[in-house]
């Protein structure tokens, strides 16, 4: 009976089960709940038990909820392209051109808008976009523009929320992968001959593939379940897809019908995930590198 | 790589530099903003600044609602710090002690609450205890909601600071005759302290700042970022730019007393 023997001591128990139970019962059974409960239906702000299709069934057959999610997706996406080219020559810089003395110090200070409550800084957005708002009053002092421009409660400010709330988290999965180059290949390429564009499209771009494609599936998934940000910033006649389910939640006070939105989220998320860190690991087993430092 | 050293590599280290300033002018732009306009006098930000005034904090600290959120913020904030730093320390040094089988599959699991939108973790739990338990919302909820994210997060930043400590000096003083227990209070414990700081302090902030999940559950007793969305949609107040000014100093000193915690050698 060696299963016996193995069997783990007390301690081992002690220390895995408190966390485990934690988040078997207050995560993981409450998101398999969603997939349930999408598939009842309320009556009267009531749950009621009987298994049916007619929330998938009303999201899939109007329009305003494919509405809903292509601007997600759409806003989503160049939130992700924007904060790659915004944050990869940033990531770059603070890698390559910068010594490590300030590398740590400059990292830190990118972190502190990123630790900022959330609310606030969207509110602060609010306050620089809106018609009589910073960015149209000065503007309008330089004499750039006569009338001020309407950005505020449009979805253009969504996008600028949404890059600047998650373009930090693109830079650093850059950066971290910048960082764990080792600067014996740039210093060969370099002896070889190379020159610096060279050394980037043939060492530093293929190694920095990774922490893009982790970047960029974060950037994604963290803007398409982003509610606060389209609510404060964007336009609210044209609500983006994490509202539709705000709205259900907190307004007409229909949870399976929110859980079926929710749904639907969460299979486009894990799509995503899918989808791109499949191409992580073909790139890395392609050149056999080692994508995720320790 | 001094080789190439001529006026054009001068010229691009140069833009670089320039355009690392723009980025984190725009990263700070939105707290500048928030800090200067809360000791203005106006109640619509205009740009010629005016005198200095601390109008909207004397304001912000007669407002007796804004105040009982605060004290609700605190409450969750420290209890959910406690709870997920006990079970994050518990699992981390499970993981230094066993080689666990699944460790990839539990690595995996425990990140799964900081990678799910708060917005499905905030349905999720709403459907769980309120509809499911029948638990009424009230920062108990909250309580338990944030440390479905805290704990993991907590277990990776000990886990990260475990790794650091040498392991002869827990065979040392088991040879020395001192028990598990013995061996976790003499020498783990105070070895790893500077982690455990820093998960205290960065979860309190973690819970202190969330607001979907909190709106989500917390019923009729409000947390600060729920008090401060019903402000919000109550348009422009300088007494949220006193508040948020209170919150990110709040927040970044925490920040950066935990980066000091994670920087401190052992002993």
């Amino acid at each position: 009976m060696a299963r016996i023997r193995n069997f783990p001591p007390l301690r081992f128990f002690v220390g895995f089960l408190p966390i485990t139970v934690w988040e078997v019962l207050f995560f993981l059974f409450p998101v398999i709940l969603i997939f349930m409960v999408s598939f009842l239906y309320v009556k009267e702000l009531r749950l009621v038990y009987e298994w049916t299709f007619r929330n998938y069934a009303k999201i899939f057959s109007m329009l305003p909820y494919w509405e809903a999610y292509l601007r997600s997706f759409r806003l989503s996406l160049t939130a992700v392209l924007f904060s790659a080219a915004i944050g990869y020559p940033l990531a770059y810089t603070i890698a390559f051109e910068i010594s490590r003395r300030y590398q740590r110090l400059l990292i830190v200070a990118m972190i502190v808008p990123f630790w900022t409550n959330y609310l606030i800084r969207a509110y602060s957005w609010q306050i620089i976009l809106a018609n009589s708002g910073l960015l149209n009053q000065f503007l309008q002092a330089l004499h750039v523009i006569e009338t001020p421009i309407r950005i505020l409660y449009t979805h253009n400010a969504t996008e600028v929320g949404f890059i600047y709330f998650y373009m930090v988290l693109m830079t650093l999965l850059l950066y971290s992968s910048m960082e764990s180059i080792n600067r014996d290949l740039l210093e060969a390429a370099a002896d070889l001959g190379a020159k610096k564009f060279r050394t980037f499209i043939e060492i530093i771009f293929p190694l920095t593939y990774p922490g893009l494609i982790a970047g960029s599936v974060f950037v994604f998934i963290l803007s398409f379940g982003d509610f606060v940000g389209p609510s404060i910033l964007g336009g609210g006649k044209n609500p983006v897809f994490s509202q539709l389910i705000v709205d259900e939640i907190q307004g007409t006070v229909n949870l399976s019908m929110a859980s079926a939105l929710a749904v639907i989220m969460v299979v486009t998320i894990v799509a995503i995930l899918i989808l791109l860190l499949r191409r992580v690991e073909t790139a890395t087993l392609r050149k056999g590198g080692k994508p995720w430092r320790q | 790589m001094a080789a190439i050293k001529g006026k054009r590599a001068d010229l691009s280290h140069m833009a670089l530099r320039l355009y690392v300033i723009l980025a984190f002018g725009f990263l700070f732009l939105p707290i500048a903003v928030i800090i200067i306009f809360s000791f203005q006098p106006g109640r619509y930000p205009n740009l010629p600044l005016n005198e200095f005034t601390l109008k909207w904090y004397g304001e912000m600290i007669y407002d007796r609602v804004l105040l009982e959120c605060m004290k609700n913020s605190v409450v969750v904030g420290v209890s959910v710090s406690f709870i997920s730093t006990a079970l994050g320390f518990l699992a981390a040094y499970a993981l230094r002690s066993y080689k666990l089988r699944v460790e990839n599959l539990f690595l995996g699991f425990m990140s799964g609450p900081l990678t799910v939108p708060s917005l499905l973790l905030g349905l999720a739990l709403l459907i769980f205890l309120n509809t499911f338990l029948s638990i009424s919302n009230s920062l108990f909820s909250v309580i338990l909601s944030h440390t479905v994210i805290c704990a993991p997060f907590a277990m990776f930043i000990v886990r990260a600071r475990l790794r650091s400590i040498d392991k002869t000096l827990e065979e040392a003083a088991w040879d020395l005759g001192a028990g598990t227990w013995q061996t976790i209070r003499e020498v783990i414990l105070p070895l790893s302290a500077p982690g455990l700081i820093a998960a205290l302090l960065l979860t309190f902030t973690l819970s202190f700042d969330e607001f979907i999940i909190a709106w989500f559950v917390s019923g009729f007793q409000a947390t600060l970022p729920v008090k401060i969305w019903s402000m919000m949609r109550g348009g422009i107040k300088p007494t949220i730019n006193a508040a948020g000014t209170v919150i990110f100093t709040l927040s970044i000193s925490f920040l950066v007393l935990s980066e000091y915690f994670l920087r401190k050698k052992s002993g």
